[in-house]
């Protein structure tokens, strides 16, 4: 059985691989119609492997399978090795990652149509797939590490895409480096644990967490250095405050890649390491706070911004932010299940509105401005009625998957009593508001009112609906059925760990949810339901009545801040990179050429001319008498420094 | 058989029999040529199949008597650390004699000589046991990367031949000096036995510091590292290729051969600055490198800024623990390896853009991808070695020696670890404005796509970059013994001890 289970992680890891390279290095011999055959072929198996996976660990009661691949490199006191750690969790995550990829495969058939290479399209997204799982199955920090940064380079290489675009380009490289800096937090934390430890691998992180209770620097032990550092590295991928800025600059690259990497799977990458690394995240309560407060920050203020974005992919990208805030609260609240738990459901209803976006901005000729969109829901009746599925889910309405989610993450951080928990209360209240206020105001904006776009449009074909109502399904029923197994605190094993603490005040959290009917009627007398509702249907007499421009005059100074999303990129751009401009030319030119080189370098260069001269007036000028004399007083020199 | 002088002489003698060859006759040349480094690849590739890495101690040694006199002899030996250097030596020599043909115009014939040559003496210092030789091959090679930016170099080739040969023959005047004064105390130019010699601490200091100025010139280490632009800017491909790949890895040997075992008190008295001069490179040089203008200039300095690790992982050790010596040690050592691929690599490419455009100013570029797509993909990877990605060479070296400094000098790790920023910025900003964006110049839309020749060539090192990244194992595992032996006699003292 543990061998089987091996060879299908094997397969699902690797077939992504397989179509990759075949797509990438093969596209002149296959073609576009093999590059898409390939790369279906291999994440299609990849995905059963995944769901057959999935099978075993949900019916079977199976320990974690710690397998080895190969040793990477190993020393008298270390090992690195590359392998495979399964579990509920990892395996759980393998799923989403291959059932979106597919869906993603398959909706990019349509909408990438006509554009040149199409092949390394598909390569690149199912490399992503391929990094993505090394990530998830890694069984030890360096291996996700490889992971963490190859989904990093396949998002650039994507975002970058359509690379004559200046935007585009400048999106990607504004993504990695920003990424990059994250990255630098990782590779210190992981450098942390190594020092601690001896070792990254699980097995023996879980054994030896204690070690990480010893003394660090500034009165700070090992472990909240360690998490601090992690945390950094997931406040990159997890686009964080206030490492968010790339996120809404990556809508530059196809709208299907919005919706694999920068909803669904890679921005998720961050939360999934601190659930996975949850037996370090629970010693640090310091940290926690730190999460939980930047978290909460996100989850209202990055949606705020969402509200006065025309482009519906930005919306979309800055709902993503918001949501992305939600599950990081819910990581520092401790309650790593209900983190998962939003994971998974936002990366299905996330990844349907994408797909929805993009089949509207496909329909419309590559039109994102939703100004300019309205009343399309009568000849785009799909996308309208799966976009409006992804919506309620998002609002989290009563029996919708996102509700489940989310209502018990607001339920967890209200019941937490770490630092910080009561501000990240109120946040997370007040981002049902504003979630409410920019989805209704989306779906309003394109698919409701008077139509504004002055060409009829249609729906997109099959391989642009398939994915659509495929996602409908699970943002609709998938969380009622999942918050049957997250409520019991056990069900992943010691894949997620809770002190027991945490368990004594979260219990009752998770333990509402093993009756979904139930609290979905409890929750018409809850205050977020209400809060949804009067939100939603007051934005929508808003835009009914067309009113929200004498608002947004009324309310301009607010609404000029969120225009210019609180000034971060203001920071970065007027601050930040001109000073780092200014140091690397002063470098340059005041440092490297005129101080080492001009002066320094060429200075002694130019003394010897000068004693030349002098010595010319002496000496005959012929070079060998200039060797003569060199190596006689290099022998007198020796001479004396030996006999002395 | 004596495979260690084959592997040294056989260039030479190739150079040597080139020399009778009628030059017209370009395509008997570079036959010839590429037979030899071919040989040399093999002899090379026989040695490392031959080499015990579980052994520790020098293997292959030969020993003929030389200088008499003196008691200068021919010696020579290797461990694992110059099995691994004598490799890439052979395989990059390969690769230029391969692309010669394509990528010279003129005097094919004494290219490949030249070259040639080179390799003789870039092998010689790898293999040498005895410090007069090894001085001996040090100085040599520099000789021909004269005669190679001096003929066949670019505007300013006169000046930067000048001011390379100065600078490093400058450096070497006291390297001399120190070996002579340390061979005349021992009666012998052994380096092993140099380095058994009792020593007092304003000695050692003295030779460290003589040791010092050669080896950091060549490496080259902050602050004088000012040729290598210059000298890589006006070189030709090839001359790039091969300064990059293999005579900055001649500096890191000496410090490996020299400073370390035969002055340890003074290495570890000075192994602060040294640090902070490695870490300057990294980090200084690095914005440098985010400044420049000139695609070749600014590869040059991401040279330095990488070769700080080398730097970095080798005087580390008299700062960490001793259960992270030898993971910083040999970190330094692959950085070495892979630093040659990462930026062998991209010179080599950076060639293949001069050849077609012949400029190489960033702003002249733009949107090259849309025209020369499989470079642009070629590019990318090396890119992505440059900044050290994880699965590529460039992050092996860098990841053993960040994480080395943990335990005790969190905060040299943390200012390295900023090269994960650095070197991403100025490796993909330039990558953005010269195969990114629109067409900006209609030279650009000018240039045709790589041949197959050029193909096959990027190729090796795409295999070699990821072999290394991906499963780095062999290359550690063949460079501990050798690690391990240099550490140890890094780290005792000499004061006192009877010689």
């Amino acid at each position: 059985m543990k061998e089987i289970n091996i060879s299908l992680a094997v397969l699902t890891c690797f077939s992504p691989l397989v179509g990759a390279l075949l797509a990438g290095l093969f596209d002149q011999r296959i073609g576009e119609r093999g590059a898409k055959f390939a790369t279906i072929c291999g994440v299609s198996i990849a995905f059963f492997s995944a769901l057959m996976l999935l099978f075993h660990f949900t019916t079977e009661s199976i320990e974690p399978i710690n397998h080895t691949l190969y040793v990477w490199m190993s020393g008298q006191n270390f090992t690195f090795e590359v392998g495979f750690w399964l579990d509920k969790l990892s395996v759980l995550m393998s799923v989403i990652v291959t059932s979106v990829s597919l869906l993603v495969h398959i909706y990019s058939i349509a909408y990438m149509e006509g554009d040149a290479g199409i092949s390394r399209f598909f390569a690149y997204v199912s490399f992503f797939t391929f990094a993505m799982l090394v990530l998830v199955f890694g069984n030890n920090l360096l291996q996700v590490f490889f992971g963490w940064e190859g989904v990093g380079v396949a998002s650039y290489l994507l975002i970058g895409f359509w690379f004559k675009k200046d935007s585009a380009a400048n999106g990607a490289f504004k993504a990695f480096i920003v990424n990059r800096v994250g990255d630098f937090g990782f590779l210190l934390g992981m450098g942390v644990i190594f020092a601690a430890i001896g070792s990254l691998s699980f097995a023996d992180i879980l054994s030896q967490v204690g070690a990480l209770k010893a003394q660090g620097w500034l009165g700070y032990s090992l472990f909240d250095w360690a998490c601090f550092l992690l945390f950094i590295g997931a406040m990159g991928k997890s686009a964080q405050v206030p490492l968010h800025i790339w996120l809404p600059e990556s809508m530059e690259g196809p709208t299907p890649i919005s919706a694999l990497i920068h909803a669904a799977t890679m921005v998720t990458a961050g939360v999934y390491l601190v659930i996975r690394m949850s037996p370090v995240f629970e010693l640090s309560d310091t940290v926690r706070s730190l999460i939980l407060i930047l978290g909460a920050t996100g989850g209202l203020f990055l949606g705020l911004v969402g509200i006065v974005q025309n482009d519906i992919k930005r919306v979309v990208a800055y709902s993503t932010l918001s949501q992305l805030g939600y599950m990081m609260a819910a990581a520092g609240a401790s309650a790593y299940g209900l983190a998962l738990f939003h994971l998974v459901t936002h990366a299905f209803f996330k990844a349907l509105l994408f797909l929805g976006a993009g089949s509207v901005i496909l329909a419309t000729h590559h039109e994102q401005d939703m100004q300019k969109f309205g009343g399309l829901w009568r000849e785009m009746p799909i996308t309208a009625a799966t976009f409006f599925i992804g919506s309620i889910s998002l609002m989290a309405f009563p029996l919708t998957s996102g509700f489940y989610s989310k209502d018990a993450i607001i339920g967890a951080v209200g019941h937490s009593a770490i630092f910080g928990s009561g501000y990240a209360y109120i946040c997370l209240m007040l981002g049902v508001v504003v979630t409410s206020i920019y989805s209704v105001r989306a779906f309003y904006l394109t698919f409701l009112g008077k139509k504004r776009y002055p060409k009829p449009v249609t729906e997109n074909g099959r391989a642009v609906s398939f994915p659509l109502i495929a996602l409908a399904i699970p943002s609709l029923i998938l969380g009622g059925v999942m918050a049957l197994a997250v409520s019991d605190m056990s069900w992943f094993g010691n894949a997620i760990f809770y002190s027991k603490s945490s368990i004594k005040s979260l219990s009752h959290v998770f333990a509402e949810l093993k009756n979904p009917l139930l609290l979905a009627g409890e929750s018409l007398t809850h205050l977020p339901f209400w809060l949804m509702t009067i939100s939603s249907l007051l934005t929508f007499w808003v835009y009914h009545h067309n009113l929200q421009s004498k608002i947004s005059d009324k309310l301009s100074v607010f609404v000029n801040v969120l225009r210019h999303k609180f000034y971060f990129d203001c920071f970065v751009e007027c601050a930040i990179l001109p000073s780092v401009r200014w140091l690397s030319h002063t470098f340059r030119y005041q440092g490297d050429e005129r101080l080492v080189d001009r002066w320094i370098v060429m200075g002694i260069g130019s003394l010897f001319p000068k004693t030349a001269g002098m010595i010319r007036s002496v000496v005959s000028g012929y070079l060998y008498h200039y060797a003569l004399i060199m190596l006689a007083g290099l022998l007198v020199f020796v001479y004396y420094v030996v006999s002395v | 058989m004596p495979l260690l002088s084959l592997i040294v002489w056989h260039s030479a003698i190739g150079a040597v029999l080139l020399m009778f060859l009628n030059p017209s006759d370009e395509k008997r040349v570079w036959k010839v040529g590429l037979g030899v480094s071919i040989i040399g690849l093999l002899l090379s590739l026989k040695l490392y199949f031959d080499f015990n890495a579980f052994e520790s101690g020098m293997q292959f040694t030969e020993k003929l008597t030389w200088i008499p006199l003196i008691g200068a002899n021919y010696q020579l030996a290797v461990d694992g650390i110059a099995v691994a250097l004598i490799v890439l030596t052979a395989l990059t020599t390969m690769i230029i004699c391969l692309m010669a043909r394509h990528l010279v115009s003129s005097n094919l014939r004494d290219y490949l000589a030249v070259f040639l040559m080179m390799q003789t003496m870039v092998m010689g210092v790898f293999c040498a046991q005895d410090a007069l030789l090894f001085y001996f091959f040090w100085e040599g090679s520099l000789i021909p990367m004269y005669l190679c930016i001096g003929i066949w170099g670019s505007k300013d080739r006169a000046f930067a031949a000048k001011k390379f040969f100065i600078y490093t023959f400058f450096g070497s005047t006291l390297l001399l000096v120190a070996i002579a004064y340390l061979g005349m105390l021992a009666g012998s130019f052994e380096m092993s036995k140099l380095a058994q010699l009792s020593l007092g601490f304003h000695e050692q200091l003295y030779l460290f510091i003589a040791f010092l100025l050669a080896f950091a010139i060549k490496v080259p280490m902050f602050p004088v590292h000012t040729w290598l632009p210059d000298a890589h800017t006006e070189a030709p491909t090839g001359g790039s290729v091969l300064l990059a790949a293999l005579l900055l890895k001649v500096g890191g040997y000496g410090f490996v051969r020299f400073s370390l075992p035969m002055t340890p008190d003074a290495a570890s008295y000075l192994a602060i600055p040294m640090i902070i001069l490695s870490l300057i490179a990294i980090v200084y040089v690095g914005l440098i490198a985010l400044a420049q203008d000139d695609m070749k200039r600014l590869i040059a300095y991401s040279s330095v800024a990488h070769m700080g690790f080398v730097t970095l992982g080798m005087f580390g050790i008299y700062l960490i623990p001793t259960d992270m010596q030898a993971l910083a040690f040999n970190g330094a050592m692959v950085q070495m390896i892979s630093h040659a691929f990462g930026s062998g690599a991209m010179f080599l490419a950076f060639g293949m853009i001069y050849q077609r455009l012949h400029t190489r100013l960033i702003d002249d570029f733009g949107g090259l991808a849309k025209h020369m797509p499989y470079l642009a993909a070629f590019f990318m990877i090396f890119s992505f070695a440059n900044i050290g990605v994880p699965g590529t060479s460039g992050f092996v070296g860098e990841l053993m020696v960040i994480i080395a400094f943990m335990k005790s000098h969190a905060w040299i790790s943390a200012l390295s670890a900023l090269t994960l920023v650095v070197a991403a910025s100025y490796t993909l900003w330039m990558y953005r404005r010269v195969f990114f964006g629109p067409v900006r110049h209609e030279r650009v839309s000018s240039a045709s796509d790589i041949i197959p020749l050029e193909h096959a060539v990027l190729w090796i090192f795409v295999i070699c970059i990821f072999a290394l990244g991906l499963y780095p194992r062999p290359l550690t595992d063949l460079m501990e013994k050798g690690s391990h032996q240099v550490i140890s006699s890094a780290t005792i003292t000499k004061i006192g001890s009877a010689s």
